[in-house]
């Protein structure tokens, strides 16, 4: 019971990691059903943004937390911009918007690898304080260190910060409505592009967070570390329902608390062939995700 | 024209590559760097066609193209080295074993609309590399080593030729057609009375069925096979060659193929600079000319040899 | 026995009852017409009645047999085909092509037939080909033969369409606002249109219309829809004197029930 409670633990970390990173998928495909397969790929340009204000700028790494938003966002915006708006403003079919993000991920990821080149570089040690804490409840004894405290706490304030975006600003009413129907939005007079613009730029900054956390918790970055926590958050996004801000979240966690149970209980090897047998199930089972609703689709 | 000319043009179209390469390579005039590179183009080429019956003429995008010929590979492969069949069969079998795995993650997924299908497909050809990585049978992570070399310049063309025969069969077919009306409008397939389920998977398993013959070829001739070898960005590769030769013109995605490989084989020393140029391409030529270099056009001999005729006066028929 | 059977046939989006309790009869030769005004439930109809969607509750008959919960493509080959609001054909393949598909599910060989292209390929898409070539003459598509169908001028769009759920052999054609957007001269010539093709191929009709001098001229039954209820059936005359349907369409232009 004590190793499974402390499998949940660490779990709880990966899961905020993954919830993260599924938020920006989420959004953006709540706003234009598309599946940004860049947005992995953006985490790792966050990572790399963190370490470099950290090493060159020798800048706190709450600094380099915000640097590596910022630079995203701006990022996010641009991907968006050149590479998916002429697409949506001629009404290409899906399939191209898909191979387009597909276009736009690879781009990046081969840009990393030509200007950070493909070795490993490590966060320098004791930007984050890292000291275990053992804690009792009802008798059972498990270990946190301070690190996973930290991960959960800023997972934390992004979350109230999302909430507050969208439910108390007028952006989060223009998301909200272009979600809900982009046409009938641009009617009411919201600016539909800025609207979009806005959206890949949070999800980009949320996701430079989890990769400022990934290069932290792994205590490693690479130009590809991207794209495997970019598709499980994917998987992540879509075992809670996809389109759904608390599903991303709930889908995170579950998809952290699995891995890590698979890891603890069986082999780390088949961590990732079982993660991808999940989401052939839930598409199987229920496509709409654990909080969506099964809907008609109108004809 | 004569219909005796046409099949005499048709025999030499068909047989003039092959005869050209064989007697070079007979000669000794191919240095084996070019030979990989020959041989690369050919799987390339049945790659890419095979992918294109799925993506551009069925319209739904599958990523997991590199699994499915992994699948091919090894069985081929564990067929030939550890059972000591015959190479063909074991090809046919590689490539019916990747077609029935094709069936297996269609017949569920392929209700679902494009993008899912999209990450479920690349999520089983993660999940064949992870059964691949943890079967000490097939060699585990270091893969299958000392498979016989048996794919020669002479069975891979006899297989290109029939991929490609086959699969314009297909695309020129009633069968052919209700794949296109699926990509073009799924609901108006439906009610023209189109089992739209029944030809996404048949087009699905043919496609894989090529994939994994494209599999086999490829094991028989590079002695060894790993995991790494079947990895998503070979299945990007391919789904560039198709993109940029055009979503539904075989002629396109065998010229795309072609110049892929070959540019794949010069820049080898650059092969990050490689690849972002064809992911800038991929996204312009998904903003500019999505219909990809060919378009939907396809390379005909007897249009080329009507034009021909009419250049030259009216020939009698 | 009726062609077409629907009792208490009824469907919800989330709580929104589109459809409650609709019953309809249909006979062989039948040409009825279904009016109501926007929001009625009159396409939500006819896509249970293809198999679109699936009822909440009640039974569809199709020549005596039950096709609730068929795919759409197996009540196409029962024979019920349709065309739709918003045109739906095949846009980057050609107008010859849109109408071969159709002919897929009952002119067909194998697969292995098709893959090493054995005699019985070239006689079946044969007759293909002279079925396409004689709907394409007698819809006065020919012209257009091998333009891709985005191209085509709308009302050839809607003809095309119609040709090509033809092409798919129906007994009872659905044809769901196939006015929309013609002048009246226009109208008038679609009625004689619908009038010939219900003759020539021995069809059933049934028609979703806003156009009232359509529905009031060609129609022999109509049947009102309003807030997914069914208020009224009867001739042209009894519907356009019905209470209640006056009622729904007060607000609305008047002089739409000028014959």
């Amino acid at each position: 019971m004590a190793g499974f409670l402390q499998q949940l633990v660490n779990g709880l970390s990966l899961g905020s990691i993954y919830a993260l990173v599924a938020l920006g998928y989420t959004m953006v495909y709540g706003i234009i059903q598309l599946i940004n397969f860049a947005h992995g790929d953006v985490l790792m340009v966050g990572a790399y943004v963190g370490f470099a204000a950290v090493v060159f700028l020798k800048l706190s790494i709450w600094w380099a937390f915000l640097l590596a938003m910022g630079c995203t966002a701006l990022l996010g915006i641009l991907i968006e911009r050149v590479a998916y708006r002429p697409l949506r403003h001629r009404g290409a079919p899906r399939l191209a918007a898909l191979i387009t993000a597909i276009g736009v991920s690879l781009f990046l990821e081969n840009s990393g690898l030509l200007l950070f080149r493909p070795e490993i570089r490590s966060y320098p040690p004791g930007l984050i304080l890292n000291r275990p804490l053992s804690i009792s409840l009802g008798g059972i004894d498990f270990t946190v260190t301070t690190f996973q405290v930290t991960i959960l706490a800023v997972t934390g304030i992004l979350l109230l910060f999302l909430q507050y975006i969208v439910y108390w600003t007028k952006t989060g009413k223009a998301m909200r409505a272009v979600a809900d129907d982009a046409d009938a939005a641009r009617l009411m007079g919201i600016d539909v592009d800025k609207t979009i613009s806005f959206t890949f730029a949070l999800g980009s900054a949320f996701a430079a967070v989890a990769g400022v956390l990934l290069g932290l918790y792994y205590n490693a970055i690479d130009p590809l570390m991207g794209i495997m926590p970019g598709l499980k958050a994917f998987i992540a996004a879509v075992l809670g329902g996809i389109g759904l801000i608390p599903g991303a979240v709930l889908g995170g966690f579950s998809l952290g608390f699995l891995e890590a149970l698979v890891s603890g209980y069986w082999s780390s090897r088949m961590r990732d062939p079982i993660v991808f047998l999940l989401l052939i199930l839930i598409l199987l089972f229920k496509p709409s995700g654990l909080l969506g609703k099964n809907q008609v689709e109108k004809v | 024209m004569a219909k005796g000319k046409y099949i005499f043009w048709r025999l030499v179209a068909l047989l003039l590559p092959y005869v050209l390469i064989q007697g070079l390579l007979g000669a000794g005039l191919i240095s084996d760097f070019q030979q990989i590179t020959l041989m690369m183009m050919g799987i390339n080429i049945i790659l890419a066609v095979s992918l294109n019956l799925i993506v551009g003429f069925t319209g739904q995008l599958a990523l997991g193209h590199a699994g499915f010929m992994a699948v091919g590979a090894y069985t081929a492969a564990v067929l030939t080295l550890k059972i000591h069949q015959p190479f063909l069969l074991s090809l046919i079998l590689g490539g019916l074993a990747a077609s029935l795995a094709g069936l297996l993650v269609g017949l569920p997924t392929l209700r679902l609309k494009g993008d899912y299908l999209a990450i479920a497909t690349l999520g089983f050809g993660e999940i064949i590399r992870g059964i691949l990585n943890n079967v000490e049978y097939v060699g585990g992570a270091a893969g299958l080593l000392g498979i016989p070399r048996l794919t020669t310049w002479t069975w891979l063309y006899g297989f290109l030729v029939l991929t490609l025969l086959g699969v314009m069969n297909f695309v020129n077919s009633t069968h052919g057609r209700a794949c296109l009306a699926i990509r073009e409008d799924e609901i108006a397939a439906e009610t023209v009375g189109i089992n739209t389920t029944y030809y996404k998977v048949v087009a699905f398993s043919l496609g894989d069925f090529f994939a994994g013959l494209a599999g086999g070829l490829y094991a028989h001739y590079f002695y060894l096979i790993q995991p790494s070898s079947f990895s998503f960005f070979r299945s990007f590769d391919v789904l560039v060659m198709v993109v940029l030769g055009g979503l539904g013109s075989i002629t396109g995605s065998v010229l795309a193929a072609m110049g892929i490989t070959l540019l794949n084989a010069l820049l080898q020393d650059l092969a990050e600079f490689r690849m972002i140029i064809y992911s800038l391409l991929l996204i312009l030529v998904m903003i500019f000319r999505p219909q990809g270099l060919m378009g939907r056009r396809e390379w005909s001999l007897a249009r080329w040899l009507e034009k021909r005729g009419e250049a030259r006066g009216p020939a009698g028929s | 026995m009726a062609l077409l059977e629907v009792e208490n046939l009824s469907m919800a989006f989330g709580g929104l009852m589109a459809l409650l309790n609709i019953n309809m009869q249909v006979e062989e030769g039948d040409l009825i017409g279904i009016i109501g005004p926007n929001g009625a439930g009159k396409t939500t109809l006819f896509n249970l009645l293809t198999g679109m969607y699936r009822p909440l509750r009640g039974s569809i008959r199709f020549r005596g047999q039950d096709i609730v919960g068929l795919p759409p493509h197996k009540i196409t080959r029962l024979g019920i085909a349709r065309t739709f609001q918003n045109i739906r054909l095949f846009g980057d393949l050609t107008v010859w092509d849109n109408i071969r598909i159709a002919q897929h599910w009952h002119r067909n060989y194998g697969l292995g037939v098709a893959l090493l292209r054995l005699p019985p390929f070239h006689r079946v898409e044969e007759e293909i080909a002279r079925e396409t070539q004689l709907l394409l003459e007698m819809f006065g598509l020919e012209p257009y033969k091998h333009e891709k169908a985005r191209n085509l001028p709308y009302g050839e769009q809607r003809r095309l369409e119609i040709a090509r759920a033809l092409a798919a052999r129906p007994r009872l054609l659905l044809l769901d606002e196939p006015a929309a957007g013609m002048n009246p001269q226009e109208t008038r010539e679609l009625m004689a249109f619908l009038k010939w093709l219900k003759e020539e191929f021995a069809l059933t009709l049934l028609l979703i219309e806003h156009d009232m001098s359509l529905v009031m001229g060609l129609c022999q039954r109509i049947y009102v829809l309003d807030y997914g209820r069914l208020i009224a059936v009867g001739t042209p005359e009894e519907v356009q004197n019905d209470p209640q349907v006056i009622e729904a369409y007060l607000g609305q232009e008047v002089n739409d029930f000028a014959p």
